[in-house]
């Protein structure tokens, strides 16, 4: 009669003793512990000799989160009419191997905005320098099951090297910028 | 004059896994039997050669 058990510490895993089957005693999370490694050992009832193996267990990525995205500002200053407006759409996702497709879904309407949709990746174009100088853009993200909608509001202004060096930075406690204002 | 000596098997041996190294795979969130380690002791590894 041969017993299994095994050696190694682990909370996370269990063996039938009689028949070498693994279990898990609760379930995995890819993006905490992708792999295990812990060894086993089987021992004769009738002899008490022993052996030895090595188990090594690989935990596959599941898409069980949605995309976090919350709604965002980007304040912009365009100093002395230098313009390179690059952002990136701040959308994250917890499962490390979903890939991220992103989509505007209104407030483009003039095309102010140049939008990679394979990586979020936003281009400010000069033309809204002449129209109103704050939008909201509604974007949306999409995993391979979930997706997640935000609102961006970006704001330009044009300034000058001298209207910074004369200016002062305010930082506020307990209250916000525009109450501020 | 023939002299037969009949060895009889005891199990007098190791018990030896199947391999020395086993790989499993299982999906996140999962509860559920992973995969199966097995071992055989060598006197009936012996005796299903012979």
């Amino acid at each position: 009669m041969l017993s299994y058990q095994i050696i190694d510490k682990t909370r996370n895993f269990r063996i039938d003793r009689k028949r070498g089957v693994i279990l898990t005693q609760e379930p995995l999370d890819y993006e905490y512990v992708k792999e295990y490694t812990f060894k086993v050992r089987v021992t004769s009832g009738s002899s008490g000799a022993t052996d030895e193996a090595k188990v090594i267990i690989y935990v596959n990525d599941v898409n069980d989160h949605p995309p976090k995205f919350s709604d965002f500002y980007i304040f912009l200053n365009i100093i002395d009419g230098r313009f390179n407006p690059i952002f990136q759409v701040p959308a994250t996702d917890r499962d490390v191997t979903s890939k991220l497709r992103y989509s505007i879904i209104s407030g483009n309407d003039h095309k102010f905005v140049k939008f990679n949709p394979s990586n979020g990746e936003l281009r400010l174009k000069k033309s809204i320098l002449n129209n109103n100088a704050e939008r909201v853009i509604k974007f949306e993200v999409k995993d391979s099951d979930f997706f997640a909608r935000a609102y961006g509001r970006i704001s330009v202004s044009e300034v000058s090297s001298e209207m910074i060096s004369k200016s002062m930075f305010i930082v506020l406690y307990n209250t916000t910028r525009d109450s501020f204002i | 004059m023939f002299v037969y000596i009949d060895l009889e098997d005891v199990a007098d041996s190791n018990p030896v896994f199947d391999h020395k190294i086993y790989n499993f795979t299982i999906d996140e969130n999962k509860k559920a039997d992973v995969g199966v380690v097995h071992a055989d002791l060598a006197d009936e590894k012996f005796k299903h050669i012979c």
